[in-house]
């Protein structure tokens, strides 16, 4: 299985794993407020650059996730013209009418702000995604934020199940297939299937859950109140400048928009 | 060393190790199933705008929160659960850790109505009463973040009744695979196994 996590050395890299968290989620909150493109669009602009100049990664690497999630969002421009309540576009030119469908400008104009938007919110997540391992974010979360340890550490345990559970699916297949059930395609016969192979998979899974218990027991997992680490995670200089320098150049970046009267007007005081 | 004993009541989850790893296991599978689930949602988020989308798929995401709740029943397993799984999501999904809060405010929620009881009602209406409630509480936070406010009322009123729909659906499904599950015989320390075998 693939995770996103891109392997290199870099500033994001170095980071702390909550400031990557704690930089982008004021910006996320206003733009997912915001109902006009170009606030979307510029973050956008910014992200992918801070990203692939901060972060280091290559850009085929980014491409390749960035491009399939842009797809996606393209039904927004289709579906959303059709269901926006009529009142609040009809003062704006029509494009196109058949029979009960009319499409108005406003509308698709709606349609592209939504996909830029949630496609803006996908991006400011992504610059964690690709930059952190994620047991680094775990063991920041559990010694910083205050996660109990027996949860996180619970977590660490069961991620390395995930090759033994795909080694027991095919042991399972091939139970399967000796009895002489056919693995025929189509959508049916793949229902039947997951249905199938889900139960025993599960009760594999929590056998090998209690073994695991029993080994973490036996070495005095969660006796104690507190715990020592091997890594220790705070927040340092570079965080701070780096929090502090988001927020500073998202903010320029809102004022500018604000300037040039390109910021509308937010979710709750909208016209369209 | 001599100071260190061992607590009695260590950290704020004083659970066995044991049900701990199994509410774990159980999350992390479910999570595994939701990674490819998350792109369809995702899809049909754009496709079908995303009120509909989260009316017939949001429900879905919160079987791991109601299945360990089915078969550990502790307080607070649905929400760790919810947490456990949003932390596969950190792994394998591109957005993360945004998703981690959404479980985060999933297990909050699916945890709610079994509070409520004060934990000990574990019958079907309980669940179904999460699953609504996860179910309605994500439309209402959706029509701030998607927009939804500016979409025609009949396709809200739709959503809504496919949200109370799918908040059954999710319910019965944890169920029976809890059931289904405790047929095997690898639960035969916790009630539903008990129950199985009284059967």
């Amino acid at each position: 299985m693939q995770t996103f996590y891109v392997e290199t050395h870099s500033f994001l890299h170095r980071l702390n794993p909550l400031s990557k968290v704690l930089a982008p989620l004021p910006v996320l909150l206003f733009v997912a407020l915001t109902t006009e493109p170009w606030t979307p669009l510029s973050f956008i602009i910014f992200t992918t650059l801070t990203i692939l100049v901060m972060g280091r990664i290559p850009p085929q690497n980014f491409l390749r996730i960035a491009v399939p999630l842009m797809l996606l969002m393209s039904g927004f421009l289709i579906m959303y013209p059709l269901v926006v309540r009529r009142e609040l576009v009809d003062h704006s030119p029509l494009l196109f009418e058949f029979g009960p469908i009319a499409v108005y400008q406003a509308g698709v104009v709606y349609g592209l702000a939504t996909a830029l938007r949630i496609y803006s919110l996908i991006l400011l997540s992504l610059l964690f995604t690709l930059t952190t391992d994620a047991s680094d974010f775990i063991r920041a979360l559990v010694q910083q934020w205050r996660l109990p340890y027996k949860i996180g550490y619970s977590a660490l345990a069961a991620f390395r199940f995930v090759p033994m559970l795909r080694n027991e699916l095919r042991i399972i297949q091939a139970a399967h297939r000796v009895r002489g059930i056919s693995d025929k395609g189509g959508l049916r016969a793949q229902y039947d299937r997951a249905q199938r192979y889900a139960i025993p998979l599960l009760a594999t899974a929590i056998r090998q859950a209690e073994r695991t218990a029993l080994a973490m027991d036996g070495r005095a997992f969660g006796a104690f109140e507190t715990r020592t680490y091997y890594r220790h995670f705070s927040f340092q200089r570079h965080d701070i400048i780096f929090i502090s320098g988001f927020w500073l150049i998202s903010l320029l970046i809102v004022l500018a928009l604000w300037q040039i009267g390109l910021l509308g007007s937010f979710v709750f005081i909208q016209e369209l | 060393m001599a100071t260190m004993t061992p607590s009695r009541k260590s950290s704020p989850v004083s659970w066995k190790t044991q049900d701990l790893l199994v509410t774990a296991v159980i999350s992390l599978i479910c999570g595994i199933v939701f990674i490819g689930l998350s792109y369809i949602y995702l899809l049909a988020i754009s496709a079908l705008t995303p009120a509909i989308a989260g009316a017939l798929l949001g429900s879905i995401f919160i079987l791991p929160g109601l299945l360990t709740t089915y078969i550990v029943r502790r307080p607070g397993v649905a929400l760790i659960s919810q947490i456990l799984a949003g932390l596969v999501q950190v792994l394998f999904d591109p957005t993360g850790w945004i998703q981690l809060v959404i479980y985060l405010v999933n297990g909050l929620l699916c945890e709610l109505p079994f509070f409520v009881t004060r934990y000990r009602n574990y019958r079907l209406h309980v669940f179904i009463a999460a699953g609504i409630l996860v179910n309605l509480t994500f439309l209402v936070l959706g029509s701030i973040g998607f927009g939804l406010a500016n979409i025609m009322p009949q396709v809200f009123v739709i959503a809504a009744l496919l949200s109370v729909g799918t908040g059954i659906l999710v319910a019965w499904l944890a169920r029976l695979f809890g059931n289904a599950i405790a047929q095997t015989g690898v639960l035969s320390r916790y009630a539903v196994g008990q129950q199985q075998e009284e059967i």
